[in-house]
């Protein structure tokens, strides 16, 4: 059949296409590889055609004059006239150059070499480089000026600041668009990374000041991968990772412990108990006697003692992080189908990951699917949408919920590390010890898991539709000019459901606890855009003008009871307990918050000769949370480039290759407060009266009933501002084997928005005032090298830093510290404040203690020293500076990748340098678990850390000043080695590619100031696994 | 044709931009759908919901370590435990000042209460009480009106008296401060505490005679107590310096308003009556004595963020101390940050005062059993559950029998050699206050000052909790008869009335006496509770509750034979106080009949209101502070100074105030504004 209609074309085409040429031809690249794949179109026809695997082809052409266009991801476009040659050999370059690359720089696109802004531009290469679970997580590391910090839960997130902190109240955040789409809620974790063609980060105001109200702390524009005209393609990629939790900060051995409790007991009395270097049975039964765990764990310390001689390597040491720890295994799987024609592109993918946490019960599963189609039925009109859905389930594990303390371990792990290591898990009836350790306050956690959940899913469903008018395809005197409108609905439900059961230790002698909580989320925005763009002789202008609504909306609902009939219902049928009755303390809760924002923006792209860019916009934005009056604010911005390579005096030179200059200022603004604060909000509450009904209350605040005050009405509230200066270079020189960008920035942050304490008096303790101003200066430097390139071996090298400062200028009350809340003017916005530490007393300086003491002190020889910056011989609130900034001053991040022939060995640093910590101190108590440390002892006067002090609370009330600490590290993230398939091989078994790599993740810290903490994680623990994956295109 | 299409397409474009831009104001509207505004409040409905919330307000004060903090620490009935939570207010060292006090200030952890906690709470329902002022024009029904007043006034007289007990002088503001006002005068003492009693003089003539809300409502003969009670401050030696023109006409009036307040709501009959809890809204929360409480019951809607945590807060350690006691909502959680001082039990005469039994718990039966070895004979001990297993005798110095018995550190960690004579069974812990004359119940741990041993107060145990560390449903008592005849007398004696005064406290004693027929061993407190708790159904909790004990340790710790007689407490004559004030006063050095009378009624107060919340303001206004605290708390003794009699004004207060003109206050200024010596 279809022979036969080949033939039937075969005989009938001739009659109706008449001088036709046939032509053929081959395509390689630069080093003589065919390339298969690319599409060749005969321009203005249309007829295309794609190269087979030894890169040839054979199309018919109109005639001699045809003109033949090559076109092939990552090569630069060629055109050829067809000419005398009926066989054309062919070769394409790749494209080395960024600044040909076409970036997105919000409400349209960009070749980069025209931009004037600073931005970074991530491929999806770059992204996909290190599995990662979400795309939050892939940025870390690949952009300079943008700091994100790690979490390992599964399901969780770190922190992101692009260039530092500014705003002290209100949101670092930045905000997120994807396909164009500014999200009201929520950012980019829920995107499938391997969905995602490109990240583009708008950083200086000049650029984020289109986004006017929403893009103060920088813009992050996330392109999502649609089909590409002429190609189809199939992709699966998928890994696999084996993970083991690390600890830098094992706990003490049973016989370590023993001495150091010893100690402990000696240093709180001197005359009752014997010191830890001369132990006695009397002194042991007296110290670990205990009252909750059938005397286990005394006995167990007893075994230590044989004929009246101690021998601490008979007592049984217990790890019990044994009971929280697994091997966690990562899969994620992939599978990408596009393709399209010059009218029709589509393209769909679905994703699976599962992480298993390396902890116990901490679980994350997540279904990624993504459908987009674009259609030009009409050369002037074009539609396109696209939806990304996920649906996550998330088993948050062991957490402080169902716990009466609101201190303690919030993992598993932590949970299980606090339990002493002398402690027995089992009694001697075989039954589980609750209390091990005979502290009240210490659960055990064998058989937690299956006893507390904490269930969390979220469905998200972001939509981006399009549709567009090209009046220049209408009315030719409107060449130039075209009308999109975007609509983007974002969508999310997130659903947590917990339950604790009766016989869970934290809820040990109570009742089983349940509560769902419900959040439902929708938000919309509405953009109608016209732009125009013209060529006049070499003045090239482009004109965009946007009107913009959004609205965002949120219901939330909650319940939750105790007494739970019955553990299999879990939260699923809470109506089961009798509702009315006090011993189910049941309670329901719901919500509103609703909020919206409007815009106008207008920018203007000029450039002369291809030498001189001009971009100048402005936005006004109406914000509803603001008070009437002061609810729009205008946001300018104006940039200037200069393409110097361009200019005659440089095209002598070999140098460079590239070389532009950037000068950008601009307005932006954060409206980022909470909803409501300009009504005057009252609360409600229950009062009882015995012999009769609960009273309904109300009252401006009560804070007895609520922990969420209400802040005082501001009618003026308005607009927080930055206003930011950047100066830029981006360069390219040795034939652009060195390529970089430098950017300095200075921001100035105006009409903080703040929360301001105000005299309780007024009856509120606070209100949200524009008060206040914020500096905030850096560099960010980027480069790219190649070291080494040749045939069969390349050497690509990514270095990206970034320093920052911020500073506060002014405050409430003007240039006057605000001591409670650690802000000072002239310091960083986030500080360490308080007493600083001048090591361990020394026996010898018993003269200076002494005076101490005679004003209330208790200062003995291996004890913290505070200093005394008033040296009046008080320790005080007067004694108090500031002790570092905790934001890092350096970011760094340095990537590495080796090509031999199909081999590529790539590696990954990052660092942060320059800030401070506090991690506590070591309380040492003499009672809790302790990790293995250096403490003092009268024969070891010379350690780290203080003396143990027996003690319920209390202890050396100083010890907390012995962890703040000086923090840089510098973390080798993974190592990844990868084969790509020669594509022969690949042809030969019928694929277009595939790659085969492995990686090895977190192989450890190559500098670290801090040796008992990952400073990435601020956790002493982190995973550490390999990973294998696989790629494939068909 | 083209064109037609054209132009049909440029409208449609046109028309649909058009419709997006005239979103402009109406858009942009917020819109509160969820939530009252403060014009709810100026309608009758609101305006009575805003007078409810007054009583939400006086909640607060027991919801929290401050409860005690501010009270009870610093002063001679209490010290702290070996919990060191609140340590700075019992110890007044370098931390304690006008700066919250933080773990890296020194605090033992986070839970430290902060200066300014107290002063921010009681503004905040003044603020209330401003604003129910000011709105009752919205109210038009006369008596409802009058009512819901008598409240305001009646709380923000409280509430001045709080802060003015606290911190002396302080801002009066009568009105609701309208926007953001930084700009404020501190009134003097004489101004404040005259505020106070204007306030209350209000509420007292309106407030109603009858409890029209419930059990808890404020009413007339409250008002009388308070303002008497604020009279008897303006009487006292803190307000010295300028009162002689008010104190003769004050103190007739005090002893008018206290008998209308004892004729109207007279003493419980047995003072076991105001303690026995049973269970929520029980009849001991009914009873008429009672002036004024902070109400709880067991609905979530009305437990707050605090609910009531003050049950915790009286018990020594117990299940640390003893492998025999487990802790639960079956018998009381051992958070002890209120040790009694050796002045505390020495207060009582332990054979004839009540009270002394009715407040404090002394026995702890054992709930779980272990192999512990005794080691006077190296045999298992023979205690079972339901056996004594913790064991305190609060004996006198000159008590000889317990002499020879080692008991040491061993009694703490549940191998104590005692053997109860009663029973002969063993007691793995055994306390007695005295051996061979020395007090020793603060030698068991491991200094004297930071002691989780000691013989707890009963007054706020709660078996009703739902879980170990569940919140009390229990009310507090904020205000009683038995204070009122404390007032009285205490008015006498400053008009020299000395005989008078004793006539009024023997009154109040009469009723601390044991009656004849009296089982005097009798024990209970509000862990019976817990019989009616739905936890009780489980056969496990039913063992652990045989921790309670309902008898207590009388005739172990006073050595008397068996009886149901009478016992008397009467004073003869101002002369001769009972041996125990005598000592006392001996050891304070007092001498002059006032003094000794002053000091003799702050005695009689530790043994009838111990542990209710009142202690230092009561030190403060008297000015014996210094001396008590020097002279019964080791912990204050070297710290407490005359400065002290004030609590520092908030710093951050302070540093949030600004000039009329809107410049920031200078040093000079702030110092002004700060309690001397701070």
């Amino acid at each position: 059949m279809k022979r036969m209609l080949i033939s039937l074309l075969g005989l009938l085409l001739p009659l109706v296409i008449f001088a036709q040429i046939k032509v053929s031809g081959t395509v390689k690249d630069g080093s003589g590889e065919v390339l298969a794949g690319v599409t060749v179109i005969q321009k203005g026809v249309g007829n295309a055609v794609i190269t087979d695997g030894n890169g040839g082809f054979t199309m018919d052409v109109k005639n001699v004059n045809s003109v033949l266009q090559f076109s092939y991801l990552g090569y630069a476009p060629q055109e050829k006239t067809v000419g005398t040659q009926r066989v054309l050999s062919i070769v394409m370059h790749e494209v080395d150059s960024q600044f040909d690359e076409i970036v997105v720089v919000g409400y349209g696109t960009q070749k980069k070499s025209d931009v004037t802004g600073a931005l970074i531009n991530v491929t999806a290469k770059e992204l996909t480089s290190r599995p990662v679970n979400n795309a939050f997580e892939a940025l870390q590391g690949k952009a300079a000026g943008v700091d994100i910090t790690s979490n390992e839960r599964p399901g969780e997130l770190g922190a992101i600041y692009i260039r530092g902190k500014r705003s002290l109240n209100a949101t670092n955040d930045p905000l997120y668009v994807v396909d164009g789409i500014p999200l009201a809620s929520g950012g980019i974790e829920t995107l499938n990374p391997r969905d995602i063609e490109s990240i583009d980060i708008l950083k200086d105001a000049s650029a984020t000041a289109i986004y006017g109200s929403r893009g103060a702390n920088g813009v992050i524009l996330v392109t999502t991968k649609s089909g590409k005209s002429g190609t189809l393609s199939l992709n699966y990629s998928g890994t696999a990772t084996f993970e083991t939790i690390q600890d830098k900060a094992p706990a003490m051995s049973a016989s370590d412990y023993i001495t150091w409790r010893r100690w402990a007991y000696y240093n709180s009395n001197e005359t009752a108990y014997a010191p830890g270097n001369l132990p006695t049975e009397a002194n042991d039964r007296i110290i670990f006697s205990n009252a909750l765990d059938d005397t286990k764990t005394l006995d167990n310390v007893l075994s230590g003692w044989v004929n009246g001689q101690w021998d601490g390597s008979k007592v049984i040491n217990t790890d019990w992080t044994q009971y929280a720890k697994q091997t966690g295994i990562t899969q994620e799987h992939t599978l990408s189908a596009s393709g399209g024609t010059d009218n029709l592109k589509a393209y769909a993918s679905f994703g699976y990951l599962n992480n298993e946490g390396t902890q116990v019960g901490q679980n994350f599963e997540r279904y990624n699917a993504k459908l987009s189609v674009d259609i030009t039925p009409k050369d002037w009109f074009n539609m396109g949408g696209s939806i990304i859905a996920s649906m996550s389930q998330q088993d948050y594990g062991f957490s402080r919920t169902g716990q009466s303390s609101n201190s303690g371990p919030t993992t598993i792990y932590d949970a299980a590390k606090q339990i002493l290591n002398i402690a027995q898990p089992y009694n001697d009836a075989g039954a589980i010890i609750m209390y091990p350790g005979s502290n009240s306050g210490i659960y055990t956690v064998i058989g937690e898991v299956g006893k507390s959940n904490d269930s969390r899913q979220v469905l998200r469903v972001l939509g981006s539709f399009h549709a567009g008018l090209d009046f220049g395809k209408m009315v030719p005197i409107l060449e130039g000019m075209k009308y999109r409108m975007n609509f983007g609905p974002d969508y999310s439900n997130r659903r947590q459901g917990i339950y604790i059961d009766k016989t869970s230790a934290v809820r040990l002698g109570g009742t089983s606890y349940a509560s769902l909580a419900l959040d439902r989320r929708f938000s919309w925005t509405l953009d109608n855009i016209i732009t125009y763009d013209k060529l006049i002789g070499k003045n090239k202008l482009g004109l965009t003008l946007l009107q913009s609504a959004s609205r965002y909306n949120r219901e939330t609902a909650s319940m939750s009871e105790v007494n739970v009939p019955k553990s299999s219902y879990l939260w699923n049928n809470m109506g089961a307990v009798d509702i009315t009755a006090t011993t189910s303390s049941a309670s329901m809760g719901t919500g509103l918050t609703e909020s919206q924002l409007a815009s106008y923006m207008g920018r203007v792209n000029y450039s002369y000769n291809d030498r001189y860019l001009l971009t100048l916009s402005g936005r006004l934005d109406g914000s509803s949370v603001l008070a009437p009056g002061h609810k729009w604010s205008f946001f300018p911005s104006a940039a200037l480039g200069w393409r110097m390579e361009q200019e005659d005096f440089m095209q002598d030179q070999t140098l460079f290759d590239q070389l532009k200059l950037r000068f950008g200022v601009g307005t932006t603004g954060n409206a980022a407060v909470t909803t409501y604060q300009t009504i005057g909000q009252i609360q409600s509450f229950y009062v009882p009266f015995g012999g009769s009904a609960n009273a309904l209350a109300y009252a401006t605040n009560e804070p007895y009933y609520t922990s969420s005050q209400v802040s005082l009405a501001n009618p003026n509230l308005g607009w927080e501002s930055t206003t930011q200066y950047n100066i830029g270079v981006d360069f390219g020189i040795l034939k652009n084997r060195i390529t970089g960008t430098i950017d300095v920035y200075q921001s100035r942050t105006t009409d903080l928005l703040m929360d301001m304490l105000i005299p309780t008096l007024t009856g509120y303790r606070n209100t949200v005032a524009n008060i206040g101003e914020t500096k905030n200066h850096g560099i960010d430097l980027s480069l790219n090298l190649s070291p080494v390139r040749t045939k069969d071996f390349s050497w690509d090298m990514n270095i990206n830093t970034a320093f920052q400062k911020d500073e506060i200028v002014s405050l409430s009350n003007g240039k006057q510290d605000m001591i409670d809340n650690t802000w000072f003017i002239g310091q960083s916005i986030s500080v360490y404040y308080g007493l600083e530490s001048n090591g361990l007393w020394k026996a010898s300086e018993q003269d200076e203690m002494d005076k101490f003491n005679a004003n209330g002190h208790t200062f003995k020889a291996g004890m913290v020293k505070p200093v005394d910056r008033d040296t009046n011989y008080v320790i005080d609130s007067k004694d108090r500076t500031i002790l570092g900034n905790q934001m890092p001053t350096w970011t760094l991040g340095f990537n590495n990748t080796f090509t031999y022939k199909n081999f590529e060995l790539s590696f990954m640093l990052f660092g942060r340098f320059g800030y401070m910590i506090s991690t506590g101190g070591e309380g040492q108590l003499g009672m809790y678990q302790q990790r293995q440390i250096d403490y003092w002892t009268p024969e070891n006067t010379d350690a780290e850390w203080q003396k143990p002090i027996y003690s319920q609370s209390g202890g050396d009330p100083y010890s907390g000043l012995l962890g703040y600490r000086d923090a840089s590290f510098l973390k080798l993230r993974n190592v990844s080695l990868g084969y790509n398939l020669p594509a022969k091989t690949c042809k030969a078994i019928g694929i277009q590619n595939m790659k085969i790599y492995a990686q090895a993740k977190n192989l450890g810290t190559i500098y670290s100031t801090v040796d008992w903490i990952d400073l990435d994680l601020g956790t002493s623990t982190f995973n550490r696994g390999w990973v294998i994956g696989l790629e494939l295109g068909f | 044709m083209n064109k037609i299409k054209n132009i049909i397409l440029g409208t449609l474009a046109l028309v649909t931009a058009a419709s997006f831009t005239s979103c402009g104001d109406e858009f942009l509207k917020e819109e509160l759908t969820t939530s009252y505004n403060t014009q709810y409040l100026q309608t009758e409905e609101g305006f009575q919901s805003l007078a409810t919330a007054l009583y939400g307000n006086s909640r607060w004060l027991f919801g929290y370590e401050w409860a005690y903090a501010t009270t009870q620490y610093g002063c001679d009935e209490f010290t702290n435990g070996s919990d060191l939570t609140s340590e700075p207010w019992n110890k007044y060292d370098a931390r304690f000042g006008a700066s919250a006090i933080t773990t890296a200030m020194g605090a033992a952890n986070a839970n430290c209460p902060n200066v300014g906690q107290l002063w921010d709470q009681m503004y905040y329902g003044i603020g209330t009480a401003n604003l129910l002022i000011k709105n009752s024009s919205f109210e038009t029904d006369q008596e409802i009106k009058d009512k819901c007043l008598g409240e305001a006034y009646f709380l923000r007289g409280y509430n001045y008296y709080r802060l003015f007990a606290q911190y002396g002088g302080v801002v009066l503001q009568l009105e609701p401060v309208e926007g953001v006002v930084r700009n404020f005068t501190r009134s003097s003492d004489k101004e404040t505490l005259n505020q106070v009693i204007a306030d209350l003089e209000k509420a007292y003539d309106l407030l109603p005679e009858t409890e029209w809300r419930g059990e808890g409502t404020w009413t007339k003969p409250l008002g009388a107590h308070m303002l008497a009670k604020a009279l008897l401050f303006r009487c006292s030696e803190r307000c010295d310096s300028w009162n002689s023109e008010y104190k003769t006409a004050d103190l007739e009036r005090i002893i008018t308003l206290c008998d209308y307040t004892i004729s109207k709501r007279p003493l419980a009959s047995n003072f076991r009556d105001l303690w026995a809890w049973t269970g929520v809204d029980c009849d001991a929360e009914k009873n008429p004595e009672i002036l004024m409480s902070c109400q709880h019951n067991a609905d979530k809607s009305t437990v707050g963020r605090f609910g009531n945590r003050i049950y915790s807060y009286f018990t020594p350690q117990f299940s640390n101390f003893s492998g025999w006691v487990k802790r639960g909502a079956f018998d009381g959680l051992d958070f002890q940050r209120c040790r009694p001082t050796e002045y505390n039990y020495s207060t009582y005469d332990n054979v004839n005062d009540s009270r002394l039994w009715k407040s404090f718990k002394t026995i702890y039966n054992a709930n779980q059993t272990n192999t512990t070895k005794n080691p006077a004979t190296n045999a298992a001990y023979n205690t079972a559950v339901g056996d004594a297993a913790i064991l305190f005798i609060l004996n006198k110095p000159t008590d000889t029998r317990f002499d020879n018995q080692a008991h040491g550190i061993f009694g703490k960690n549940g191998v104590s050699t005692f053997v109860n004579p009663e029973t002969g069974k063993d007691v793995p812990n055994a306390f007695a206050l005295y051996y061979g004359g020395t007090y020793s119940l603060d030698t068991y741990n491991l200094t004297k000052t930071t002691s989780n041993v000691f013989c707890g107060l009963s007054k706020a145990e709660d078996g009703s909790r739902s879980a170990e560390k569940g919140d009390s449903y229990r009310d507090v008592i904020m205000a009683r008869t038995g204070e009122t005849y404390l007032i009285k007398a205490e008015a006498l004696v400053r008009q020299e009335k000395y005989s008078d005064a004793i006539g009024v406290i023997n009154l109040l004693r009469a009723r601390a006496e044991w009656k004849v027929g009296e089982n005097r061993e009798d024990y209970t407190d509000g862990t019976v509770a817990f019989e009616s708790n739905a936890l009780f159904a489980d056969a496990a909790n039913k063992t652990y509750y045989k921790a309670f004990s309902k008898k207590s340790s009388y005739y172990l710790s006073t050595g008397i034979s068996s009886t149901t007689a009478a016992s008397s407490l009467q004073i003869s004559s101002y002369m001769s106080l009972p041996a125990e004030d005598e000592a006392i006063l001996t050891k304070l050095g007092v001498t002059s009949d006032k003094d000794r009378m002053i000091n003799f009624i702050l005695d009689e107060r530790t043994r009838e209101l111990n542990g209710e919340f009142v202690r230092w303001e009561d030190l403060s206004r008297t000015k014996t502070l210094v001396k008590r605290a020097q002279t019964f708390n080791e912990v204050a003794a070297s710290f407490v100074q005359e400065k002290h009699l004030l609590r520092a004004i908030p710093q951050a207060f302070i540093d949030g105030l600004v000039n009329e003109d809107g410049s920031i206050l200078t040093a000079e200024q702030k110092t002004a504004w700060q309690n001397p010596g701070y």
